[in-house]
Order: C-alpha cells, then structure tokens, then sequence
C-alpha cells in the first residue's frame, strides 16, 4: 500500500527557543522519492524525524495517508526509517536484525522466515544472513539495514543520509540499487541528504531546505535549470554555478550587467523580459552561470579573461578555474587532456545555448535567459520559451 | 606507552631476569597461605601443631574433607550460601542493568541528582546500615508472626530475603552499567522503538546482552561478595539452618578447642566454586573491568 505524506505549517522549536523548523509545507504523492536536501542546521533530518515520530512536533501538523500522525507511535505510524549509521544490533545476526520488526509486532515465525529470507534475496544477502554486523562490509551492513526497514512492508520509508557512511565507488553503486529497491517495493520515500549529487540521481522531486524553510521545491531538472534563489543555485550542482556580482544598465532595449573586471550585455526577446522583471531601485544583481555554460574559446560573447589558476582533469571532463578580479570563474570543458595550461591568460566565453540566471539584491531570482544557438547571433531567449 | 627497550641484549637480559626473580618472590608472599591452608587440610591433629611446620604430611587425610560434612552441617551452609548469593546476583543484574539503563539511555527530571545521590552512598560504610536493616526486617509486615504494623513476631529474620535483599542493589554495579551503557550507540534505541519494541524489550533484548561484560564482572563481584559475607547473616540469622559458610566455619571450634584440619578443609572446599568461576569468567571480568575504570 503507497499512502501520501504531507506536511501543514510543520514547527519544531527546541529548548532555547531555536527554530529548527519553520512552518513548512509539503506534499509527496504516493510512490513518489522526495529527496531533502540542504547543508548543516538546515532542517533536513529534523523535518525527517519528526515525520518518523522520533521528534515531538511543535507545531502544525504530519499526514501519513490521510491520517493526522502527530501523537501517534513511531511503530504504528506505518513508516520505517534506515539510519546514518545503520544502527544494526551488534549481537544479532543480519537475519534477526532483519527479523526483529517483524517480532516486536507478533508476526508468526514461520511468516517471518519467509518475508526475511524474501527481502534478503531481493537485497542479494541470502549467503550472508547468518553473520553479525561486524562480519559484513559497509555495503552489506547498508543492505541488512534497508532490508529491516522494508521488511515490515511500510507505506513510507524514511531515509536518512544512508550513504554518508559508504566510500566513494561504493555510494555509486549504492544509489542507483537504493533507487532500484525503492521502485520495486512501492513505498513512498523522504530521502535525506546534504549531497546534491544523491539528490539530483536519486528524487523524482527535490526539496531543498534553508534554515528551516523550504527554498525551493520542484524536479532536479526544474531545481537545476531555475534556481529559486541565490541559496538554491549555490547549493544545487557540482561544480557550484559561478555566481558574478554586478550592476545593470538598460540602454537601446538592451540589458548590460557589468561587475568588476567583467561584463556582459544581452539583446533580444530574452533580454526584454528581463528588463521588464529587473526590479525598482537598487540595480545591484547577481549573475549566476553554470561551469559548463562556460567555455575557453568560442563565438559565444566573451564574458571576462584572467590567469588560469588550476586546471583539474575530471576523467571525461576538466575544470578551470580563471581568476576574475580575484574571483575564481569555473570552465567546464568536455575534455579529457586539459587544453590550457595553468598560469596562461584564458578568456571565459559562454557556449552557444548558455543560461544565463538573474539574482536580485535580496538573492531572489528574478529570471533567466538563453544564449541564442545560432552561430554568430547574440541574441538572448526568455528562458520561459525553452 | 613505549615499550621498545634500546640497551645491550646483556643488560636487557638481566633486567629481566631481575624483574622475574622479583615476581616469583611477590608471588610466594601471596601463595604462601593458600599452601599452607593446603597443607593443614591434608594434615592429621598430631601435625597441626608439629613444628618446624609439614609442608608435605606423611600421612594424607584425605577423610578430612568428608568429615568436614560429617561434624557440623556444613552442606546445608554450603546451599544456603549458593541459594542467596545466586538469588541475589540474578537481582543484582536485573536491578543494576535497568538502573544504568535508565541513567544512560532515559531522560527525566532529576537524574544526574539521583545518580550522584546513588554514587555517594558508595561512601557508607555496610555496618553503618547493618543495625537499621535489622529493625527493618524484623519489622516486616506480615512476616514471621508480625502483624500489619509489623509488631508481634520476628519478621523476615532468620530467612533468606534477609541476606538477600541487602545486596540486591549496589551503588558500583549502577556506577558500572551506566558507564557501560553510555558507551553502547543511544540510536539503537530509536531503532528499536521504529521496530515497535517497548521501552522494556528494547532494555532487555538489546542493551542487556550487549553489556554482558559489564553484566559478568558485577555477576562476578556480587557473588563473590555474597558468598563471602559474615556480617549481614550473623546479625540476621541465628538458627544453625540458616547458617552460611562464613557462620558455619566458626562450628569447627570451640571454646577450648579449634579443628585447624577440618577448618581448613572446610576453606578450601568453600573457595573452591569461587575459583572455578573467576577461570571462566576471567576473559569477561578484565573486560568489564577496563570499561568500568576507564569511562563514565
């Protein structure tokens, strides 16, 4: 059974009067993986723990289904979570860690060998169900740990940086399987996170929290394509968007932003709408640009030039990095051998296609627009029209 | 600590050989009375007193140990003493496992207060307490001919809860269990409470088995204690049934007289169980015992 889970006006406040959670509001579909994402403090595990019941709610209310679960035990809410750090029973084997659910709420012997040694085959840990925690690597332990949460069928399935404790290939591997198991089971998920790498690969929809609110809410594509704000675009991809401080001038029906040791000036539809959003006052902006919208030769209109600092070859991919009035500007450029060497004067042009995202002085977005893929053309699209 | 020793394998050698020597002599301060009790056992009358002393008797007696349950009723202490101190050690680790359970994974008004209000009886002297206890179980209500204000008869006296019931607690084994269960991961207990155990299962089906070293040495410690114990049963009891080894040794003498053969016979039958208990559970004890003194 795949209930929805939703959240009014959801507080907590510890002691100190701390806000941890400010009032939020959300709403995952049934099935649906909705992954969490933020730094430290923001809220992320809080939010989680008070939908497991592990966290008294404040204020406002948690629905798991249709049901108001705010008093009511974590056990009997319907969800289960996958700790951190696994938080299996070092005395138990993996197949009791498993069963121990399944135990606690009465469920006949027989029925529980079955529904272990199911989930054990689907987790591919059948040969390994008679070991203790400490005879299983980190992976498996992982496993043993999301096989005790989805054993008990729960209609919601909690998970809270389940990867955190795994190495680098080992959470790669982890993170596509995660995603496998959760289709298969069904439940809807809350996934967890600070890296934005998990987020973007794993939800159907990300929500990303800032000092106990929500930033922004939308699919990784709507999050990484239109950044609700300066947080959310600095928080979303790798490498981090270069983010240029300037100030706009309109002229001739043409919008030039100009920072120090930059500048740029966009024309067309694109440029129109941007100028018409550009708010009163204060014409103080920030111009964010992805590090792959950015290239070291080029037709595209050139943005600035400076040193080449370091040169990072990624395997498929290198990372510039070119000092902008002592700002560092990240190109990413599809090539495996890094084409310009470090300490050489680079300039940075954007690729034809580039998106171009505005900040206002309060770091709210005010819009976007794309370069024209024309050759030659420097003209700019309403991102709206994309 | 650096144990690497950089000086000539000469020196090196007679350093140890100094140090061994040094060890064996501390170690036959320590032997010294246990062969000696050895020797008395296995001794007949006439050699007790023989002088210079016989190490090794010409004549064995080993009947001295069966006579040892022949003269007094020394079987019947020997169960009683294996009745209460095992009664109260089952009590022991229940009681002090749920109080260092409750200490280190509970929340609740007053608890460091408690703790320390606990620990600071480690500081009261047994005897201090003996005479108040006393008045207390001769008091019990509806026991031994009491009557509901626990006037009348003689209460719990002269019963087993009366030596059990003074060491089914004790401030070192709380002190022990809280250090060792702050040690054990607090999340395990959100864990537990997702699977739908309660407060209680979550204490006895993973905390409990996961501090049996802790559990081991305070088994270990009580027991011995228990058994050992002369003060708390020669106050509380004074009919010869409910004897313990400590007030039945003192059967084996007089006012004239002293048996030293059978008295001796008698200890080492009495230690024996002892013995056989810290080897098996050495392994858990110095485990237990490191957590102990090193955290909390």
């Amino acid at each position: 059974m795949t209930v929805a889970v939703e959240a009014r006006d959801l507080w907590k406040t510890f002691p100190g009067d701390v806000h941890a959670v400010k009032g939020i509001d959300f709403r995952i579909e049934p099935g649906e993986l909705v992954v969490l994402v933020g730094g430290s403090g923001c809220g992320k595990t809080t939010t989680l723990r008070m939908v497991a019941g592990l966290e008294r709610i404040s204020g406002g209310q948690v629905l798991v289904g249709d049901r108001v679960v705010n008093d009511v035990h974590p056990a009997k809410r319907g969800v289960s979570l996958v700790f951190q750090n696994f938080a299996l029973y070092p005395h138990k084997t993996a197949f009791k860690n498993m069963a121990f659910p399944l135990e606690s709420s009465g469920v006949p012997k027989d029925e529980i060998r079955r529904r272990v040694t199911e989930v054990a085959e689907m987790l591919e840990l059948g040969s390994h169900l008679d070991k203790t925690p400490d005879g299983l690597s980190g992976g498996q332990q992982q496993r043993v740990s999301l096989g005790r949460a989805i054993v008990r069928d729960p209609a919601v399935l909690l998970l809270d940086e389940p990867l955190s404790n795994l190495d680098a290939r080992l959470r790669v591997v982890m993170r596509s399987e995660l995603k496998r198991i959760q289709r298969r089971v069904g439940s809807t998920a809350i996934y967890v996170t600070h890296d934005q790498v998990e987020a973007m690969t794993m939800g159907d929809r990300i929500v990303v929290m800032d000092a106990g609110q929500i930033a922004q809410i939308g699919t990784p594509a709507q999050v990484y394509m239109t950044p609700s704000s300066l947080y959310v675009a600095q928080t979303i991809g790798s490498p981090a968007m270069n983010l240029l401080s300037g100030r706009c001038e309109v002229t001739d029906g043409k919008l030039t932003i100009a920072g120090t040791g930059w500048s740029l000036t966009l024309s067309g539809s694109g440029a129109e709408r941007l100028i018409a959003r550009l708010p009163d006052g204060d014409q103080t902006v920030t111009v964010g640009i992805r590090p792959e919208d950015l290239d070291l030769v080029g037709d595209g209109p050139e943005l600035a030039a400076g040193p080449c600092v370091t040169a990072e070859p990624l395997g498929s991919e290198s990372l510039y990095n070119i000092n902008i009035a002592d700002d560092l500007c990240r190109v990413l450029k599809r090539e495996t051998i890094v084409s310009m060497p470090e300490g050489s004067r680079a300039p940075v042009h954007l690729r034809r296609g580039a998106r171009l995202h505005l900040f206002g002085a309060n770091g709210a977005r005010i819009g976007g627009a794309v370069l024209s893929e024309e050759p030659s053309v420097s003209s700019w699209i309403p991102e709206d029209d994309i | 600590m650096n144990n690497l020793d950089y000086a000539p394998p000469a020196v090196r050698q007679t350093k140890r050989a100094l140090i061994y020597m040094a060890l064996i002599a501390l170690s036959g301060i320590i032997l010294a009375p246990f062969l000696m009790i050895l020797a008395l056992a296995l001794s007949s009358p006439a050699e007790v007193f023989a002088w210079p002393p016989v190490l090794i008797p010409d004549d064995i007696q080993w009947q001295n140990f069966r006579d040892v349950f022949v003269v007094t009723n020394f079987g019947r202490a020997m169960f009683n003493t294996f009745v209460i101190a095992t009664l109260s050690t089952i009590g022991i680790v229940f009681i002090d496992g749920l109080a260092g359970y409750a200490f280190a994974k509970m929340r609740f008004p007053g608890r460091t207060t408690m703790f320390m209000l606990i620990l600071a009886t480690l500081m009261v002297p047994v005897h201090v307490t003996i005479i108040p206890l006393f008045i207390m179980f001769r008091n019990f209500p509806l026991a031994g001919g009491n009557n509901i204000i626990g006037d009348g008869g003689f209460g719990i006296l002269n019963s087993y809860p009366s030596m059990i019931l003074p060491f089914l607690a004790t401030a070192y084994g709380t002190y022990l269990m809280t250090s060792f269960m702050r040690m054990l991961p607090d999340n395990l207990v959100e864990a537990a409470r997702m699977d739908g155990a309660h407060e209680f299962a979550i204490f006895w089906k993973i905390y409990l088995p996961l501090a049996a070293p802790a559990l081991a040495v305070i088994a270990m410690f009580n027991f011995t204690a228990v058994w050992n114990e002369f003060l708390v049963p020669l106050v509380m009891t004074s009919t010869s049934d409910m004897k313990v080894i400590q007030t039945a040794l003192a059967d084996f003498s007089d006012q004239e007289t002293v048996l030293w053969n059978l008295l001796m016979a008698a200890v080492l039958i009495s230690i024996l169980p002892l013995v056989l208990m810290f080897i098996v559970g050495q392994k858990h004890l110095v485990r237990g015992v490191a957590v102990g003194g090193t955290k909390g």
